[in-house]
């Protein structure tokens, strides 16, 4: 991938240098833009990482370099490329050989986010092709739109819930009427969602100060399952138990035709309603708990002490959605904007099963329901509103968030809700932005402070703020985890941004 | 063997999966409902793909070769009287899976064969299941001052047989008001608490293997004996059993967890007490002593009937 930049990168800058230097119909034929972005964040706290007293330090020092080419050969086709090169801004050489090398001591890795050919009247004069690498967005609400499946979602930055993990599909548009759009889309091969970093502390294994054994992640068991678990562990002393980090391994689906994913969607529009049905096959794109296997083995480094082998496997359930989404703008209304989405879900069931074996002998084993295949609904209504020209807000109730898939952990229910106030002729932009979990009470609050220091340039303060319980109120219980309260839900972090766009 | 459960089934609902699967859908896709049939028999299945990873293997017992013990000419009288060995099996689970418990004794009967005398010479234990974990080793001094505590059986002298019956037998506590159902000590502050193998530490000393260390310990546990049965040729007396274990930690030496002591819920049925002659003069040299017993159980036992079935 990293040397596929250096062809790349090179060629784009050529294509976009050229367009200027060469023949006039070049430069009508291209669009080239794209933004610059300085990004440096700091943890401002130091309780929700793996290990106590970990944070108040820099958690991120990135630069990114966004390249847009659009390329129209001709009037009815388009060509399009989006790349991103990042890097990481943190020196990973860890040995003295490594450091004769760039790559570890400056990371870097170029994303692709757009590459893709588009014709319009493609084989009727009503009908649009897009095929490539793309990135699909269906639904009308703000972000949260459980009808929106094709792509997987990318959560690696923390402040950026819309990200997307992009996938090569190919696209019919049909356009029998001004007011019926249909849609279908094919995507071969599935695509995960990319976790944030904190993801991996949902499977960590956490010890006290002394280095000895507290606490493992809770499988999603009945609580007197994992009591029982808990005994059997709790037989040998903590500080003899030697456990390996959990191995997390993802059962990705083979590259059959079954694994395809396929969308279909009828967007009609009607003055200001805009209305649309659509429903998806394919698989949720968040890994969901499937085994565990706990291997207990007398240490031989250290006798007297036990080994533990933590392996653990996740899956992406396939499943059917059907869903309907509104927009409506209400000019009898102080021209409120409402929207609604809904979306049934038809899940693969799913059984977790977990076994524990003292030296190879199977000691315990247990299995619970993890996903039923009952349907359920994941769904968002809101509305957003500019009170005054320097004051928006809007609400949205949610339910059902992004990774949630009615397993044991349950499907929950949001309130979000943003205000953003301008100042100084829209110089100065104000966010205040928070969710929160209806039922645990926790929430995240993610405020941000914005300069347009000059048209096309921004400097940003941000703040992401975690607010609840890291312990579970019950540490049995796989559901009592807090939304935003556990700690793989991320760390409280302040940004500091600079951003030039083109 | 097991089975995986991956065979397409019903809907949850119970009804059809065309019908009452699905809810209303609207009408524009109503031709896609069919594909949401598929759905149904949708099924991933963590335990059946754990044990196709990891199989759990066919237990094949092998042979095992128990060595013939002669006993040589027991003798026989009218009565119980005499010299006996019996052997108690208790079956159990705890949290590391089964637990078998094989108690030994030397029992003499004496003339008028009313009750009998019971001197402990072993306990062994079994967890099949448990890979070692727990698994403990009883110091001599602990299997000495258990077996200097009689314990008394009493018997049905007209129907030459056990009575039917409970016995209390402690380790580790003496002076209890009522050892049938006072709380067992739980601190080794506990006056009820007694250094029964004289080791210096509250009550008795079990050494465990993993995670190793000694455990100081009492221990309760109420027999309840059925009405024994005797063999035609008053070589064998047979009968049930059940059992309850009360015991706990009043100190340790060594991991902290030690002093967790797993509970032992019984297994009903299949505990039962088994009772050989070896000899009939019950005023005479013991023709058993405990080391022999604990060498030749295997063998005394391996033909012993099995107590009728009520």
């Amino acid at each position: 991938m990293r040397h596929g930049f250096l062809v790349i990168f090179p060629l784009l800058f050529m294509v976009a240098s050229a367009s200027v230097a060469l023949a006039q119909s070049w430069t009508d034929m291209t669009e080239f833009s794209g933004y610059l972005d300085s990004d440096v964040r700091f943890l401002v706290e130091d309780d929700r990482g793996a290990t106590a007293g970990d944070g108040y330090r820099f958690d991120m020092n990135r630069n990114d370099l966004d390249l847009k080419l659009t390329i129209r050969p001709f009037d009815q086709v388009k060509a399009v490329v989006d790349s991103r090169l990042r890097f990481y801004g943190f020196n990973e050489a860890a040995t003295l050989p490594e450091l004769v090398q760039r790559e570890p001591i400056d990371p870097y890795s170029l994303y692709l986010d757009e590459a893709y050919m588009a014709v319009q009247g493609f084989l009727f004069e009503r009908m649009d092709l897009r095929f490539g690498r793309m990135i699909q967005t269906w639904g009308s609400a703000d972000q949260f739109n459980p009808t929106d499946n094709l792509n997987a979602r990318d959560l690696s930055d923390p402040f950026n819930y819309s990200a997307k993990v992009p996938n090569q599909m190919v696209e019919l548009s049909l356009y029998p009427t001004d007011w019926l759009t249909l849609t279908g889309v094919f995507v071969p091969i599935f695509k995960p969602a990319q976790l944030p970093p904190s993801a991996v502390m949902g499977f960590a294994v956490e010890y006290d100060a002394g280095g000895c054994f507290a606490k493992a992640p809770v499988p999603p068991l009945s609580t007197a399952d994992v009591a029982d678990l808990e005994e059997l562990f709790g037989a040998v002393d903590p500080c003899n138990l030697n456990f390996v980090d959990p191995e997390v391994r993802t059962l990705t689906p083979d590259s059959t035709i079954e694994n395809s994913q396929a969308g279909f969607k009828a967007a009609f529009q009607a003055g200001d309603l805009d209305l649309s049905l659509s429903y998806y096959y394919g698989r949720f794109a968040f890994p969901v708990a499937y085994t565990a296997v706990a291997l207990v083995d007398p240490s031989t480094r250290n006798p007297g002490a036990f080994d533990v082998k933590y392996v653990a496997e996740v899956m992406y359930p396939r499943m059917h959605v059907a869903g309907a989404d509104f927009s409506y703008s209400a000019p009898w209304l102080f021209d409120i904007g409402f929207v609604g989405e809904i979306a049934v879900y038809f899940p693969e069931e799913v059984v977790f099963g977990m076994r524990a074996y003292q030296q190879g002998s199977l000691v315990t084993e247990k299995s619970a329901l993890n996903v039923p295949s009952d349907p359920f609904i994941k769904a968002t209504a809101g509305f957003d509103y500019t009170i005054l020209p320097w004051w928006y807000v809007n609400f949205m109730y949610v339910r059902g968030f992004f990774d949630e898939f009615n397993d044991a952990y349950g499907i929950r229910n949001y309130g979000v809700g943003a205000t953003e106030l301008k100042f100084f002729e829209d110089e100065v932009v104000l966010r205040l932005a928070a969710v929160l979990a209806m039922d645990d009470l926790s929430a995240t609050l993610n405020p941000q402070l914005t300069w347009i220091v000059l048209p096309s340039a921004e400097i940003a303060l941000a703040g992401l703020i975690f607010l609840g319980d890291t312990e579970a109120s019950d540490p049995l219980d796989y559901a009592a985890k807090e939304k935003f309260g556990q700690k793989a839900a991320g760390r409280s972090t302040v940004a500091l941004r600079a951003r030039v766009t083109w | 063997m097991r089975h995986s459960q991956q065979a397409p089934r019903p809907c949850a609902s119970g009804g059809s999966c065309s019908s009452s699967c699905l809810p209303a859908a609207p009408a524009a896709l109503l031709a896609l409902l069919t594909l949401f049939a598929f759905s149904c028999d949708w099924r991933s299945d963590g335990a059946a793909r754990l044990e196709k990873l990891y199989p759990v293997p066919e237990i094949v017992e092998e042979d095992i070769v128990i060595p013939e013990v002669d006993l040589g000419d027991v003798g026989t009288t009218e009565g119980l009287q005499g010299w006996w060995v019996l052997r108690i099996e208790e079956h159990g689970t705890m949290i590391l899976g089964e637990i078998h418990l094989t108690d030994l004794f030397l029992v003499r009967i004496p003339a008028g064969g009313d009750k009998a005398e019971l001197t402990f010479c072993e306990q062994l234990v079994d967890m099949p299941q448990a890979g070692g974990l727990g698994a403990t080793e009883m110091p001599d001094a602990l299997r000495a001052a258990l077996g200097k505590v009689p314990l008394e059986l009493a018997l049905d002298v007209e129907a030459l047989s056990v009575k039917a019956q409970e016995i209390a037998w402690t380790w580790g506590i003496q002076g209890m008001k009522d050892p049938f159902g006072d709380p067992i000590p739980t601190t080794p502050e506990d006056p009820l608490v007694w250094d029964q193998d004289e080791d210096k530490n509250p009550g008795v000393t079990m050494h465990v293997l993993a995670p190793e260390g000694d455990r100081y310990m009492v221990r309760r546990e109420v027999l309840d004996f059925a009405e024994g049965q005797v063999s035609q040729d008053n070589q064998w007396l047979i009968g049930k059993l059940e059992f309850d274990i009360d015991e706990g930690a009043v100190g340790y030496k060594g991991s902290e967890t030690l002093k967790t002591v797993a509970a032992i819920t019984p297994t009903p049925g299949g505990n039962i007490y088994r009772l050989r002659r070896v000899g009939t003069d019950p005023d005479g040299e013991a023709p058993y002593d405990c080391k022999k017993l604990i060498g030749d159980h295997l063998g005394i036992f391996q033909e012993a009937p099995e107590p009728a079935e009520e």
